[in-house]
């Protein structure tokens, strides 16, 4: 991707930059229609229509003009807010889950960065979001906001445990934290002859694993039912409730990008990344970026299909489940995966 | 243990059969109304708006009458014996001008009971609902078509008639009493040549006819009843068009306010 970009790009700082913004260009896109898609999903489980109206056909453009609204808002502080961290809380708050895309693999042909920590770089770097949220939760000086952050915190800490458990039980049996190699791994129709050698179809404790990085993921996205910081309801949107305009468009920007980041981990430890699920029909690099955020967009699908089905947790529910269910089977599952690995 | 795995199956069969029913949701067809652009299909009977076809309104003040929030407003002139309004689709006679038929739509409750006396029914309920405005004064509703020179060319036409009528009563007065006076003094004179006693009878009969006469330039009994009401018309009259003309210069006043 480097020596492509060197090849109509004068080389030095211009490449480096065109080469780390990729990812970002990838989220905002994504971003404006995952909230477009998000409404349409939320309208038409509801039997509605969602945005209709804005752009023409099926108010395609309703997310622009919300962005175009919110960036002309005011920029309001708090008068007994923490100016400093107030401001600064949001763009923390992207900045770590922005820093994660850099050991995505988007295909074969783009990775922000080949580290051989990849996967344990992006669980330590998004542990940096409820810290920025614990920032804006604070800096608001507002129980509600400060009631968010703190549930945040409870929630993340938690809830990183299982993640960490399942990727470990993936670990194991790649037996590297490079998500480059790993997706590397996963190339071939090795299973039974015609299923693709994603690591979901290495064994059945890997749809369990799966499954328990699929829920504590969505904790970790703070998505329903797993949404306390936010949850409107109760907490008037808990660390934004002081937000307004961009700053706020920022949480909700880093929101949908934790989704994506969390869903391409998903795909990428889970079903092959940025293989073609025919083998060697439709790949190479650039359907290889095809499959790996079409693989993404699935998952992120079925966040907001969980989403409108589920009601939300209360605190005391949240913390029983991942402490008596998702951690003690994710440990279980962990023995049994090091096991098979052993057995075959 | 047993617990935590029968709790573990509950939960994902209930979030199954959940995924489910939204999935189903999914792909069921919206009942969103795109509404400026698709409307519902209304009920036959709906009650939205009053309209009235003025052609066919005889003035009866049935509706008006009718109302139990009295929002219509109507008032008539009598039209005089050379016009002829003509009669309306259901073959009535119309007899009075409608020089005033106001429907305040932000006190009507739509009950429907003014439709249902009107002798012509030209008052109906219409499929309209689209008719808010910002001033209340905007949802009186006027229907009648005349304008204010037709009005007070109605009102000149009909105290023109008013006067003919009168004069000619008058003159038609002293023509009897005139008359009565002829036969008097006929009586009298016919009487002297006669008997003195018819004399007494006829000087009583002239003194009656004196008495009438000395009544008739007071118009007249039968008159003075018809002019009062005429009176008591006009004063109506006038409380309406100073309402009307207070309502206008409040809506003027409004207007300029809101410039």
């Amino acid at each position: 991707m480097q020596q492509f970009l060197e090849s109509f790009l004068p080389a030095g700082p211009l490449v480096v930059f065109v080469f780390s913004i990729i990812p970002l260009m990838i989220i905002l896109v994504y971003a404006l229609f995952a909230i477009w898609l998000e409404r349409k999903v939320a309208g038409h489980i509801q039997d509605r229509l969602g945005p209709m109206e804005t752009g023409g056909w099926h108010g395609w453009a309703q997310t622009l003009a919300d962005l175009v609204k919110m960036i002309q808002k005011e920029d309001i502080v708090p008068a007994k807010a923490d100016r400093f961290l107030f401001k600064m809380a949001p763009f923390i708050a992207f900045a770590a889950s922005y820093g994660a895309f850099v050991a995505i693999p988007f295909s074969s042909g783009y990775i922000g960065s080949m580290i051989d920590v990849g996967v344990f770089y992006i669980v330590a770097i998004t542990s940096l979001l409820s810290v920025s949220i614990i920032m804006a939760g604070w800096a608001s000086n507002n129980k509600w906001s400060l009631l968010g952050a703190m549930r945040t915190a409870a929630q993340t800490v938690s809830y990183e445990v299982p993640v960490v458990v399942t990727i470990l039980s993936v670990i194991i049996v790649t037996g590297t934290l490079n998500l480059m190699e790993i997706t590397e791994m996963q190339t071939g129709n090795a299973f039974l002859g015609f299923l693709p050698s994603w690591l979901i179809f290495h064994s059945p404790f890997m749809v369990i694993a799966f499954v328990l990085f699929f829920i504590a993921s969505l904790a970790e996205a703070h998505r329903v039912p797993f949404d306390l910081p936010e949850s409107e309801s109760e907490l008037v949107g808990g660390y934004q409730t002081e937000y307004s305009g961009m700053r706020w468009g920022l949480f909700m920007l880093t929101e949908y990008a934790d989704m994506l980041l969390l869903s391409l981990v998903g795909a990428t430890l889970f079903f092959g990344g940025w293989n073609s699920p025919f083998g060697s029909f439709m790949d190479g690099p650039v359907w290889g970026a095809f499959w790996m955020l079409l693989k993404g967009m699935v998952l992120v699908f079925v966040m907001m299909w969980l989403r409108w089905t589920l009601p939300r947790l209360r605190v005391d529910q949240l913390m029983n489940l991942c402490w008596k269910y998702l951690i003690p089977l994710s440990f279980v599952n962990l023995v049994l995966i090091a096991l098979w690995e052993m057995i075959f | 243990m047993v617990k935590a795995l029968s709790d573990t199956y509950l939960t994902f069969k209930t979030i199954f059969t959940g995924m489910g029913i939204t999935l189903r949701h999914l792909f069921k067809r919206s009942v969103t109304v795109q509404y400026p652009r698709q409307r519902d299909v209304l009920p036959e009977r709906v009650r939205l708006k009053l309209h009235v076809n003025i052609d066919d309104c005889i003035g009866c003040r049935l509706c008006e009458r009718a109302c139990p929030v009295e929002c219509i407003d109507i008032g008539t002139i009598k039209s005089t014996d050379d016009d002829d309004l003509g009669e309306t689709s259901t073959g009535h006679k119309k007899k009075l001008w409608v020089d005033q038929f106001d429907i305040d739509m932000a006190k009507c409750c739509y009950c429907e009971l003014c439709v249902h006396p009107c002798p012509t029914d030209c008052i109906t309920m219409v499929e309209d609902y689209e008719y808010s405005a910002y001033d209340r004064n905007d949802l009186i509703l006027s229907f009648s078509d005349m304008s204010p020179e037709q009005i007070e060319e109605a009102n000149r036409k009909l105290e023109k008639e008013a006067e003919e009528k009168r004069r000619k009563k008058e003159e038609a007065k002293l023509a009897k009493k005139k008359k009565a006076e002829a036969k008097a003094a006929a009586g009298d004179a016919a009487a002297a040549g006669d008997k003195p006693k018819d004399a007494a009878t006829g000087g009583v009969a002239a003194t009656d006819g004196k008495e009438a006469g000395s009544e008739k330039p007071e118009t007249g009994a039968g008159a003075e009843a018809s002019g009062d009401e005429d009176a008591e018309k006009a004063a109506r009259r006038a409380e309406r068009e100073a309402r009307r003309a207070a309502r206008r210069a409040e809506r003027e006043a409004k207007k300029k306010s809101e410039e």
